[in-house]
């Protein structure tokens, strides 16, 4: 009974967009005349009209077009201008594939340089926080914190290879959330170092980072940023013809490999995707010899279905996530021979959305999800140490408006979650359940030649352990917390170069579970944690100015941040053990605590055909109460990286230069400084509807020895040694 | 004819809608129990009467004369020793009387030494040692409840000597 309204709800919904068929969908792909090489970005318009769009990084897009005759323009940097004219009448639509000529002069004599965002927000957005095609196939690797490893600001926090999970400006944990399409990825990747992410990156479209006052339209909690998993695993268009990609990578350094097919479908008038991944690795071979217990064997599959129109869209989908991998033991308080993790994580996606023709309602877009996570930690005996389970049922319901001359500029975004967590074996947690709501607005407008962005996000959060376990027993233990937060963000043409920025936040985020209930030790973890039930909420100021340097063949931006914390809760390292266990203690505490932090980016185009790169990335966090540094704090890192493009042949090398962290808490070690160098090549051949694109690549490429500071194994191995790496995509359309 | 041919189509997104939230929501496994634990800080080990050696707080203890290690026969076994818990405080408690409960070990060379137990006292907490070549190992005395270890030793180190 408890699913009938959200069925009744698609099924309404289902009926209600199918109602309309005025216009035709036109779908098409733009290519490089010479290197018959897909373009992205390219920006798509009906000329007299404002109706437009871009290409993906297939070169591929999609367009509704009205019946009657049209023109359409095609633009990209570097690219002469080209235009073609489109019949659109009853019946199918034929593919529309048109070439682009390189245009080098232009490249010198134009005033502005890649503007194809619609926004200069979405510029900078766009310049610092996305991967995708190209540059996301090269920097593939085998876990998405490895995959994002060297964007601006971004750090890994590890206890081995498997359970890797990106760190932003030094804040982790549940400070970083991790979307697909937009949808969080519920797991308990954010609650311990020993959890794997659930989010297998090789088919994904785009990786993008969101940051500011738009984090507020996700969560309140992600005072780091939005990490957003772009896959479509709900078309929301209906495709025209089949298309897909299949995939193979490999790599040395664990004798591991992963294959993955992903592919759409039409299904009458239903879109159709299906998406199914391999990847099998042995133990990580170090400079210094096998790191023990670091095996990883992932499945997934996913399947998706919707039924767009013209009005809308609504459909579902399935995925199936499931691993099993070991941790490393070794070090103080961990096994001699480690432990092995199994996770199964089941999820049901609904999606629907529905365009209106009104001048201020743009659209409605809801989400439900349902997931289902088991995780099992073993012992090397076989006895099982710690469990975890949980149900989780989440929704949206976001109404995109058109205000003040601007399209979908405003948004309403109402949110639902419940969740049911449960502990078993050794774990002292008591189960516990949580119902949270929220409502945010996000709104953009303009004002004097300032672009704005704007938001505020209030969370209702209710807590209650069920049945106590004998240590909060006699305590009064359910809380409930009402979080407020809102961000600003002004950015302003300082000339015509230079854009300059505010980004003005108050947050609260709402303590998990675990922050709030452990108490007990946690097998993989290797800890016995310690939560605290008299914990706030975790309120922050943050202050945050930036400048974008935009000029033909040169892209800089430099940020600098400060965010104060009145409670910044961590568990840390008490420097005491739990004698039946031999564990170490770690303490949830909230403290006072101050990020600090500086960013850059400088992109340098020499020529047509070289590229230069320099990210930079620094944060300096500190427990005030204390006058101590936080843990486990990113050190100041810089990633050089150059690219030559040839017509048949793209070639480069990274460099990673990362400094000692010397500023290190009580309990915890320091780590020496290391540079590390990679190169690697690419290959793209392309005929009539495949596309195989081929990189290459070695990663430290002179095998040398050096420690992450934000991993727990660092005391007694260090990071992976010299890697050969082969990733293969054939893209069909 | 097309009307119905449509309406097919939609009966058939949302039977193939209906299905995968069902597959979605089915299947969950079933989770173990979770029950309060046996947590002592210490052991010591009993021969006849004698505490001969007393482990506590991840520190084997050999003041007063006691053991720092556990010497066993080639060839041939100890006597039976009896094992009495330690409380935060340091005085003797029983072992656990919960039947979930059960002594188990972890015996980092098992070429080295092996543990003997009666048939009727197997998972209770009395063993013997039998060594099986000269040498050196270690050796984890563990509380196992159910399928997990609720209290472990430090390795104890364990010498195999001809007699």
């Amino acid at each position: 009974m408890k699913f009938t309204a959200p069925i009744l709800f698609f099924v309404f919904c289902f009926f209600a967009i199918g109602a309309s068929d005025e216009t035709r969908l036109l779908e098409g792909y733009v290519f490089d005349r010479k290197t018959q090489r897909a373009i992205g970005n390219v920006d798509i318009k009906l000329e007299d009209s404002a109706v437009g769009t871009t290409t993906d990084e297939r070169g591929r897009f999609v367009l509704h077009l009205p019946e009657g005759v049209h023109r359409l323009s095609f633009f990209r940097v570097g690219y002469g201008l080209a235009s073609r004219e489109v019949r659109v009448s009853g019946g199918k639509l034929p593919i529309l594939y048109v070439e682009m000529i390189v245009q080098e002069i232009l490249l010198d004599t134009i005033d502005v340089v890649g503007r194809d965002a619609e926004t200069r927000f979405e510029e900078l957005h766009e310049a610092t926080g996305v991967l995708s095609g190209d540059e996301l196939q090269k920097k593939y690797s085998l876990t998405l914190a490895e995959t994002m490893k060297n964007e601006i600001g971004v750090a890994i926090r590890s206890m081995g290879p498997a359970p890797a999970r990106p760190v932003i400006r030094g804040l982790s944990g549940d400070r970083v959330q991790i979307n697909i399409d937009g949808i969080e990825t519920r797991d308990l990747s954010a609650t311990s170092a020993d959890h794997a992410v659930t989010v297998e990156p090789f088919n994904a479209e785009r990786l993008e980072i969101i940051r500011g006052p738009r984090t507020l339209l996700y969560t309140a909690s992600a005072i780091g940023g939005v990490i957003n998993v772009v896959k479509q695993k709900i078309p929301e268009d209906h495709p025209q013809r089949v298309f897909g990609s299949v995939g193979a990578y490999g790599e040395t350094v664990n004798r591991g490999y992963l294959s993955a097919v992903g592919i759409t479908v039409p299904v009458g008038p239903l879109a159709l995707y299906a998406e199914t991944t391999y990847r099998n690795t042995r133990d990580v071979q170090t400079p210094i010899g096998r790191l023990a217990n670091t095996p990883i064997d992932t499945r997934t599959h996913l399947l998706g279905l919707s039924y767009p129109t013209d009005r809308g869209y609504i459909g579902a989908s399935f995925d199936q996530f499931d691993t099993q991998y070991g941790i490393p033991g070794g070090f103080i308080g961990g096994h001699p021979n480690g432990v092995d993790l199994d996770i199964d994580r089941r999820v049901f996606d609904g999606k629907a959305a529905y365009y209106f023709d009104r001048e201020v309602f743009s659209s409605v877009e809801m989400d439900l999800t349902r997931t289902f996570y088991h995780h099992f930690e073993y012992e090397s005996s076989g006895n099982i140490g710690s469990e975890f389970l949980f149900h989780d049922y989440s929704g949206d319901l976001k109404l995109f408006m058109n205000t003040q001359g601007q399209t979908r500029n405003t948004v309403l975004a109402l949110g639902f979650g419940h969740h049911n967590l449960k502990l078993g074996a050794f774990v002292f947690t008591p189960p516990t359940r949580e119902l949270s709501a929220s409502l945010g607005v996000y709104h953009e407008f303009t004002y004097r030649h300032i672009e704005f962005q704007a938001s505020a996000r209030y969370t209702y959060a209710d807590f209650d352990p069920r049945p106590r376990t004998k240590s909060i027993a006699d305590l009064d233990v359910d809380r409930i917390f009402h979080a407020w937060s809102a961000a600003i963000s002004p950015l302003v043409n300082i000339t015509d170069r230079i854009t300059g920025g505010l980004n003005l936040s108050r947050s609260q985020r709402v303590p998990t579970i675990e922050e709030l209930y452990n108490d007990g030790p946690h097998l993989a973890a290797y800890t016995f944690e310690v939560g605290n039930v008299e914990l706030e909420a975790e309120t922050s100021l943050g202050f945050e100015v930036f400048f974008h340097y935009l000029q033909p063949g040169v892209d800089f931006v430099l940020s600098g941040y400060w965010n104060e914390f009145d409670t910044y809760i961590a568990p840390r390292n008490t420097g005491e053990i739990n004698f039946a266990q031999l564990l170490p203690i770690y303490a949830a505490d909230g403290v006072a605590a101050r990020f600090l932090g500086l960013e850059m980016h400088l992109g340098w185009r020499l020529n047509t055909r070289l590229n230069l790169e320099l990210d930079g990335s620094y944060v300096r966090g500190e427990n005030k109460d204390e006058q101590v540094p936080l843990p486990e704090m990113p050190p100041l890192k810089f990633v050089g990286s150059t690219t030559y493009q040839h017509p048949y042949l793209t070639v480069g090398g990274t460099a990673e230069f990362v400094a000692g962290q010397e500023r290190v808490d009580i309990f915890e070690d320091s780590t020496d400084g290391y540079a590390v160098f990679g190169i690697y090549a690419q290959r793209d051949i392309n005929t009539d509807h495949t596309r195989h694109s081929i990189i290459i690549s070695v990663d430290n490429l002179l095998d040398t020895e050096y420690r992450n500071h934000l991993s727990r194994i660092r005391s007694v191995m260090p990071e992976t040694g010299r890697s050969l790496k082969v990733h293969y995509k054939m893209f069909f359309f | 004819m097309f009307f119905a041919r449509k309406s097919l189509q939609r009966t058939f997104a949302a039977v193939a809608v209906l299905a995968l939230f069902v597959i979605g929501c089915g299947s969950d496994d079933p989770m173990s129990e979770h029950e309060e634990h046996f947590e002592p800080e210490g052991l010591v080990l009993i021969d006849s009467g004698n505490r001969f050696f007393r482990y506590f707080e991840g520190q084997i203890d050999a003041s007063g004369g006691r053991a720092d290690h556990l010497e066993v026969p080639n060839g041939g076994l100890t006597a039976k020793w009896t094992i009495m818990f330690l409380d935060h405080d340091g005085d003797e408690i029983a072992p656990p009387d919960d039947p979930d409960d059960s002594f188990t070990w972890e015996i980092a060379d098992a070429t080295v030494v092996e543990v003997h137990q009666e048939p009727a006292d197997v998972g209770k907490f009395e063993f013997q040692l039998r060594g099986l070549k000269a040498g050196e190992t270690t050796i984890e005395l563990q509380v196992a409840h159910d399928d997990h270890i609720d209290f472990r030793t430090i390795p104890i180190p364990v010498r195999v000597v001809d007699q």
